[in-house]
């Protein structure tokens, strides 16, 4: 599984001038410290995820196609 | 472990530590949280859970956690700590086709509701994302409807042909 997914780029961060404070300030700007989302209530008992057993959370599905 | 992987989980546990410290020092420290990777204290704390009249899984993240860890070197973790509450557990890893980055599984303390989670580890997500050159984020399989609802408020779209959610980093 580990060999299929070796094609991320991370060469492109570094073409682009990657700086992982500048990605980390905009990430939080986007969700943490975003005014139109701050009123919104989380859902108790927030929970994702698709677990092949309580134990498992390996092999649960078969891979997702791309949206590109 | 072969040698192989074991440079990978330290080449990438290092890029996951550089990628919550620099969420950590953006958040505003009035929020008091804590940004680590899942370690013995935090599994110990999810035993919890178990207990909780409230919680909508039945996961076990003991004993889940460690495969997962064997099985994707480049995975996303994060235990998320608010003013010394286990307040989050979450697991991701890179897309088959290595463009994006999925949140396969995120569980907030059901007995804790002293923060929101989701918004925070979607910002240590997209900073591990970036940090790899993935394009896109998923947030895999919301347990409900409410849930769903919630993450698209945040901009995410949702597709439900794999029942998952999707936003362009």
């Amino acid at each position: 599984m580990t060999s299929k997914v070796s094609n991320i780029n991370e060469a492109r961060r570094k073409q682009k001038g990657y700086n992982l404070d500048e990605a980390a300030k905009a990430a939080v700007r986007r969700f943490v410290s975003n005014p139109n989302t701050d009123s919104i209530k989380e859902p108790q008992g927030l929970a994702s995820g698709k677990a092949k057993a309580p134990d498992d959370f390996i092999n649960t599905d078969q891979e997702d196609g791309d949206n590109e | 472990m072969q040698a192989t992987h074991m440079d990978a989980e330290l080449r990438y546990n290092k890029l996951r530590k550089m990628a919550l410290s620099a969420v950590s020092r953006q958040v505003p420290s009035n929020l008091q949280l804590n940004f680590e990777l899942i370690d013995q204290r935090a599994l110990d704390e999810s035993k919890n859970w178990l207990l909780s009249k409230r919680r909508l899984v039945d996961w076990k993240w003991f004993k889940s956690y460690h495969p997962f860890k064997y099985s994707y070197p480049k995975r996303f973790e994060l235990a998320l700590w608010h003013k010394g509450n286990l307040a989050s557990l979450s697991l991701g890893r890179p897309t088959y086709s290595g463009t994006g980055m999925r949140l396969d599984f995120i569980e907030g303390n059901p007995d804790y509701h002293g923060i929101k989670v989701f918004p925070i580890v979607m910002a240590a997500l997209t900073t591990y994302a970036e940090a790899l050159g993935a394009n896109e984020l998923r947030v895999m399989n919301p347990i409900n409807d409410e849930v769903r609802d919630y993450y698209s408020k945040f901009g995410l779209t949702y597709v439900a042909n794999g029942d998952y959610l999707y936003t362009r980093l």
